[in-house]
């Protein structure tokens, strides 16, 4: 890979002057991350004093969803100004250099401070409601007794499920944030509400036509196939459709 | 250095293209002025020399390479300062420490007398800044890089007279045969003394791509009252304390560029201009 491509040394300079600045914006944005699962815990655990480790698990994975897609959607906000899409373009570094940055702190960055909000949230459930379940601080990553998150077993099949999910759908909103730069979050939503009513509409008129009458089922031998190999791949093949369409941005917005 | 190669750009493709099938050639070491009436193209040519938009056709090389290809290697020695700019909520010295490592040359001597022209120093939070002092401090900073090529897009929108006058001296003193500075403006009265190209486009092309010196050898420009002058000139406005006009200069005859009669003179006659300029070239060359 030639320096041209990608320079460690320049990627450090690049992620050095992201940090500098933006330093407002990220710690504005992290601490929004980090107070909303605890303000919310905090309402729920006045509003129904038997609130568990498990129904905060329900709602961090409604928020996980929503916050992740809009961390994702703001990623390349600045390309919907022209000062912003000048700056970052004319910034001597590599399109993949800057596409990568951007990447680090919509997925990882965003994982990193989910990841200590959840812990927040549940230090303040514990220390609340004494008499909570489970009435100690728990591993974020353990859902159930004796089964951990990471483990293969089928009993948390549904929770990586949950996870490829995740990882799909965020993508999908990082992908929007390049496409349209400006209200991405709600284009995006709207543009995957109408990929799927297409997608489900055309699935039933299908079985209407191929199958007026009768019953049928479905096969479950290609879940675990969709969750470890199609989801995955799909992901990958989004942030590379991403990155080309990042390649060639301009200031101007053609669509 | 830059070799613009038959481009033509449109915005959208439906709409007529703002540039079509220009070519260009600009060469290391001088001030390019790069003129023209509203939407002539004069900024969209200065960011497709940047790289920042896609022609549909053509090209354009910088020292070789095409600058849609946003490589760091051109980049890193090229600097844009666009008419209007954002600069970062912070202090002026995070701001280069932050961006001057992408500078090979940068220099932080030369940035300190950058400064001192201006009568700035790195001290500033560029939030607390006018637009004005952000064009000042913005320009000290692209100079101190020391790219090859500078591309300034009304680089004096914003700047107060003390500002206009400490630019013009500011572009004289940092001049060298290893750098290109182009500036496209329609404020031709802040620049004209510092130029040493002259670029006009209009809405058929370029109108004009010749060097001062070239221009001034074939035109005289002059404040007259004679009647007769006046009425022979290739071209005549009404000015403070007679009309200025341009005329062949047969007798090798030096006189001050008058940008604003030369441009009204090219938007209104393209045709005399080619000609002269083409009679000229053809007795040279005899």
């Amino acid at each position: 890979m030639n320096s041209d491509t990608f320079c460690l040394s320049r990627f450090r300079h690049l992620a050095v002057k992201d940090i500098i600045d933006n330093k407002k914006k990220y710690l504005l944005s992290a601490a929004t991350l980090i107070c909303v699962p605890a303000i919310i815990t905090i309402s729920n655990l006045f509003l129904n004093q038997r609130y568990t480790f498990y129904d905060e698990v329900v709602v961090f994975t409604m928020i996980l969803f929503v916050c992740g897609s809009i961390w994702a959607s703001v990623s390349f906000s600045d390309l919907g100004k022209a000062s912003g899409c000048i700056e970052l373009m004319m910034t001597p570094a590599s399109m993949l250099e800057k596409y990568i940055l951007r990447w680090i702190i919509a997925i990882p960055l965003f994982l990193f401070f989910f990841v200590i909000s959840a812990l927040v949230a549940d230090w303040l459930r514990v220390e609340l409601i004494p008499d909570s379940t489970p009435g100690h601080f728990v591993d974020v990553f353990l859902y159930e007794e004796n089964h951990h998150l990471l483990s293969a077993s089928k009993y948390n099949f549904f929770h990586l499920c949950i996870v490829s999910m995740f990882f799909l759908i965020q993508s999908l909103f990082f992908l929007g944030s390049i496409l349209w730069k400006k209200l991405s979050a709600v284009k995006t939503f709207l543009a995957l509400l109408i990929l799927y009513a297409i997608y489900f509409g055309s699935g039933v008129l299908i079985m209407k036509i191929f199958m007026p009458t009768g019953t049928y089922t479905v096969h479950n031998f290609t879940d675990s196939a969709i969750v470890f190999v199609i989801i995955p791949l799909f992901v990958l093949f989004i942030y590379y459709i991403a990155y080309v369409r990042f390649k060639e941005s301009e200031i101007i917005n053609r669509w | 250095m830059i070799k613009i190669d038959h481009l033509t750009f449109s915005y959208t493709r439906k709409h007529e293209p703002v540039l079509s099938d220009i070519s260009l050639s600009i060469a290391k070491g001088g001030v390019y002025g790069l003129l023209g009436k509203n939407g002539a193209g004069k900024s969209t040519l200065l960011y497709l020399i940047a790289g920042l938009l896609t022609p549909r056709q053509g090209k354009v090389l910088f020292n070789g390479t095409d600058t849609v290809l946003h490589l760091p290697s051109t980049l890193n020695d090229m600097f844009l300062i666009p008419e209007t700019f954002s600069l970062p909520a912070t202090s002026f010295e995070s701001y280069i420490k932050a961006n001057s490592p992408f500078y090979p040359r940068f220099s932080s001597e030369d940035m300190r007398r950058h400064l001192d022209i201006f009568g700035m120093s790195t001290d500033l939070n560029l939030s607390e800044l006018s637009l004005g002092q952000k064009k000042k401090a913005f320009m000290c900073f692209a100079l101190a890089c020391n790219t090859s090529l500078l591309l300034m897009d009304e680089p004096t929108n914003g700047l107060d007279i003390p500002g206009k006058s400490a630019f013009r001296k500011f572009i004289a003193s940092n001049m060298s045969d290893e750098r290109s500075i182009i500036i496209s403006t329609h404020q031709v009265r802040d620049i004209d003394h510092i130029l040493d190209h002259v670029i006009m486009i209009s809405d058929n092309g370029v109108i004009l791509d010749r060097t001062v010196y070239d221009i001034t050898s074939r035109l005289s420009f002059l404040t007259t009252t004679d009647k007769t002058l006046i009425e022979t000139a290739l071209y005549a406005q009404p000015a403070v304390g007679g009309t200025s006009i341009i005329i062949p200069n047969d007798n090798d005859d030096e006189s001050p560029l008058n940008l604003e009669t030369l441009f009204e003179l090219a938007l209104s006659s393209p045709d005399t201009l080619s000609d002269i300029f083409n009679h000229k070239d053809n007795n040279h060359e005899l």
